[in-house]
């Protein structure tokens, strides 16, 4: 169809004389501006245009098929936006002209479902040339150009940036799902259509109306029972991965991120580049499925969006010339680079930095929340410095992280005692400081940790006992925070329920109207209640850490 | 013998000049000990200039010494990177070394150009103990044509409060001596504090002769303003999280560091105020709030 056309519009060239020759230039300038402004309408055009293939597929009319061919077909002619595009422009201005008059005279007498394929494509392109020629008259327009199929309009600019809430706290919205779902249906490969696609993970439980912008899934309902098999869509080990984030079986910001590159290291490995494809665009659409994946088992935390983010960036920062082990081993390389110094060196760096600015000295009585990798091995270090220091362990329902951490310091020969969170302030008077592990640190110096700790962090102030908080950067992030309920993560409310001497009051819970269980997973602890935060990079006040972001960013 | 010859200059140069701050004379006597230095290698530079900045310390123990020493140290390996000569590198050196004095003696009259238009018509200004960049501040004001009042604390073990109502009098400025206990009886009347410093450290928070907490608290709990006056050269490397997290060698003068037997018995002569108890930090690199204070230290020694 498109050679036919330029067959055609070539001949035109020939015979239209010099009379062409200034709306061919006028063709060319346009030619430029037609790359960005004009990509950016065809692509939106493009998805809309899938959008109502997908809702029309059932009922097959013919005319929309022709309505949508011509458009479809002019789209790819104009997208590469390199010089073919110049090239491709002018020809297809004269060739308004001549066919047009025939389109026209068959408008005339035919009906509008009588015209051939041919005519609705040359309507079409003669309308969307004088429509951009006037624009282009115009100045002061914005690229924006009504299309016939669906008008809209312009957006000056003038009208402010509406600025979108991210999708993952808009559970309440339907359309928001509705979205969602059909993201889910389109990440998958060509090849495979409806069967084997990345199901949505339905919500489980009456919500609490507060957080009822949350997702809430059930421990019970994983989402690999949906996935058929063998799920060709989704690396096994992706699956794995993601049935041990909603079971809990890897848990802990570290542990995460790691357990995460690793898995992506073994898809690096077991991927091979298909024919005409690059790389370093292809794998990054092979990873959006896992992410989506992965998001569905259980919300992405802080670190690995950032582990993430580093990812893709390499991948895509691979040069075209480079074969495909070479870039594979280099791929391989930067992850484990990153977890090393990122991860590993970091904790060194800081349990390093912790002990010889004498942060924890002889006589100290340490207080510590829940099982933060980090801050155990903190602990671990200075006791094999021989620092005589003595631990509480502070633990709350219904994770009982701390008598994960119990083990480990007991194990090392450091003297502990356990509490439940409701003895906090009966055992803060025998504290002299406070260390707490972080899952990130927001821009505007907010700590968001396990639920609890900014109770702790709390009832130390009230106290006066210093509270320190131990974070690596790279669990710094760009968000900003000021409250617990706009951003959080809703566990399994049956986790709740405890079962005591054969009895378990909660049971039938879901079928009593007006009771809700809440099992919230994160909270944010302000910086006027942190006096300190240990990062590989020194001590820092809560406050700097907008200049550690500013640091980091301009490094990269 | 060496050792001798860096501390004798050091106490002549504060004996020469005794406005000029402890921090700028020990600066001073690292400068001629590059300048007399006869190593060899960067390296061995490096490690003379931190035995002589110990030695240093150990003559006056105070915060602003080891501060400056340090800083004189930074300063010294960026210049190192830059050049593979010794000698050349020696001489820009001695170049930068004195560039870096003569900006830092114009610091104080920075300071007491931004300062000055704190203090109103009429304010009545508490302060504590002998510093003398309040003092510079307030010779400012005076000469702004001001009146204003200062209630000066005797900050005793050495009563250097007598000595800076003295220099105040001089200056025609109605100044009137309390006791340090009197600190919570005399606010009321206050309109603002301003106070020095001998270290400003990480967090925002100050090191200062000892009472400086006391009147933080007590300005804090009655609403009053409580300023910090200092120099860039003052900002140190520390982070204490509270009184005893100060390091000891700070704590007691250098005498009694060496010859006291016990020192829980001695008496500390300086003491930490938290950021939180701080309204502004006036300094040569300009105004600043406490939360900014980490910023700027970032920036001068990353």
């Amino acid at each position: 169809m498109i050679n036919n056309l330029f067959l055609s519009s070539s001949v035109a060239c020939v015979t239209d004389g010099p009379g062409r020759k200034d709306e061919i230039e006028r063709a060319k300038s346009e030619g430029k501006d037609l790359t960005k402004e004009e990509k950016q309408r065809l692509r939106k055009e493009k998805k809309q245009q899938k959008k109502s293939k997908e809702k029309k597929d059932d009922k097959a009319s013919q005319e929309n098929e022709k309505e949508k061919k011509p458009v479809t077909s002019a789209a790819p002619a104009s997208q590469p936006p390199t010089k073919p595009t110049m090239q491709k422009a002018p020809s297809a201005v004269p060739a308004t002209a001549p066919v047009s008059v025939p389109a026209s005279e068959a408008s005339g007498p035919a009906d509008k479902p009588a015209k051939t394929k041919a005519e609705l494509k040359a309507e079409r392109r003669a309308r969307q040339e004088a429509e951009r020629a006037s624009k282009q008259n115009k100045k002061g327009e914005t690229g924006q150009q009504a299309t016939t199929s669906k008008p809209k309009a312009p957006p000056s600019d003038l009208q402010p940036v509406v600025k979108r809430l991210p999708e993952h706290i808009q559970v309440d919205n339907p359309d928001v799902l509705k979205k969602l779902a059909k993201k889910l249906e389109r990440q998958q490969t060509p090849e495979h259509y409806a069967a084997k696609k990345i199901p949505l993970r339905l919500d489980y439980g009456y919500k609490v109306s507060l957080f009822s912008h949350l997702h809430q899934y059930s421990r019970k309902a994983p989402l690999t029972q949906q996935l058929s098999i063998p799920s060709t869509v989704i690396h096994p080990a992706i699956v794995r991965l993601g049935l041990q984030y909603s079971h809990g079986i890897v848990a802990g910001s570290n542990a995460r991120s790691v357990a995460l590159l690793h898995a992506f290291k073994q898809v690096i490995r077991d991927y091979t580049t298909p024919p005409n494809e690059e790389l370093s665009r292809d794998l990054v659409n092979k990873l959006k499925p896992y992410i989506s994946f992965l998001n569905q088992c259980r919300p992405l935390s802080a670190s690995m969006g950032n582990a993430i983010k580093y990812i893709k960036k390499e991948i895509s920062n691979i040069p075209s010339n480079c074969k495909e082990e070479e870039a594979k081993s280099k791929l391989l390389n930067d992850i484990e680079s990153y977890i090393n110094e990122k991860i590993i060196l970091a904790g060194v760096a800081i349990a390093k930095c912790a002990i010889e600015k004498q942060k924890i000295s002889d006589g100290d009585v340490i207080l510590v929340y829940g099982c933060s990798s980090l801050v155990n091995h903190i602990l671990c270090e200075a006791f094999e410095k021989s620092r005589k220091f003595r631990v509480i362990v502070v633990d709350s329902r219904p994770r009982l992280e701390g008598k994960e951490a119990l083990r480990r310091l007991v194990q090392k020969g450091i003297s502990c005692t356990y509490v439940l969170i409701s003895a906090v302030s009966y055992i803060l008077p025998e504290v002299s400081k406070v260390f707490l592990g972080a899952h990130a640190l927001l821009a505007n110096g907010y700590v968001m940790s396990r639920v609890g700790t900014s109770q702790i962090a709390l009832v130390a102030k009230a106290f006066n006992v210093p509270v320190l908080v131990c974070c690596e950067t790279y669990k710094f992030c760009d968000r900003v925070q000021t409250d617990s309920f706009v951003s959080n993560e809703l566990d399994d409310p049956d986790d709740l329920i405890v079962t005591r001497k054969g009895t378990t009051p909660l049971e039938g819970w879901q079928n009593e109207s007006s009771l809700g269980l809440l099992n919230l997973v994160y909270d944010v602890t302000p910086p006027d209640f942190v006096d300190l935060v240990i990062t590989e990079l020194g001590m820092i006040p809560c406050t700097s850490v907008p200049v550690v972001l500013r640091v980091k960013n301009v490094d990269q | 013998g060496y050792n001798m010859k860096l501390v004798e200059y050091f106490r002549d140069q504060m004996r020469k000049d005794p406005d000029m701050a402890s921090a700028v004379a020990a600066i001073r006597t690292l400068l001629e000990f590059l300048k007399r230095d006869k190593g060899e290698t960067i390296l061995g530079l490096r490690e003379s200039l931190t035995s002589a900045t110990d030695c240093l310390t150990g003559v006056d123990s105070s915060v602003a010494v080891s501060s400056g020493g340090e800083l004189f140290l930074r300063f010294i390996s960026l210049t190192s990177l830059e050049h593979q000569d010794l000698s050349r590198c020696k001489k820009v050196m001695e170049e930068r070394g004195e560039l870096f004095l003569e900006k830092i003696s114009m610091s104080r009259t920075k300071v007491a150009k931004l300062c000055h238009t704190f203090i109103k018509d009429g304010a009545k200004i508490l302060t504590h103990s002998y510093s003398r960049v309040v003092l510079r501040v307030l010779e400012k004001a005076a000469a702004e044509k001001k009146r204003f009042s200062v209630y000066v604390t005797e900050s005793q073990p050495d009563a250097a409060g007598q000595h800076m109502a003295e220099a105040l009098r001089k200056l025609n400025v109605p100044v009137t001596v309390v006791l340090d206990a009197a600190v919570g009886y005399v606010l009321e009347k206050v309109d603002l504090v301003i106070v020095g410093a001998e270290g400003v450290v990480e967090s925002g928070g100050i090191i200062n002769k000892i009472g400086t907490y006391q009147m933080a608290l007590c300005s804090k709990a009655h609403n009053k303003p409580f300023y910090v006056v200092a120099e860039s050269f003052k900002f140190v490397r520390l982070y204490p999280l509270n009184q005893q997290d100060v390091p000891e060698k700070f704590k007691y003068k250098a005498d009694t560091l060496k010859t006291a037997k016990n020192l829980s018995e001695e008496h500390p002569i300086i003491d930490y105020t938290p950021p939180s108890l701080i309204t502004l930090l006036f300094t040569d690199l300009g105004v600043l709030t406490p939360s900014a204070v980490s910023d700027e230290l970032i920036k001068l020694y990353l």
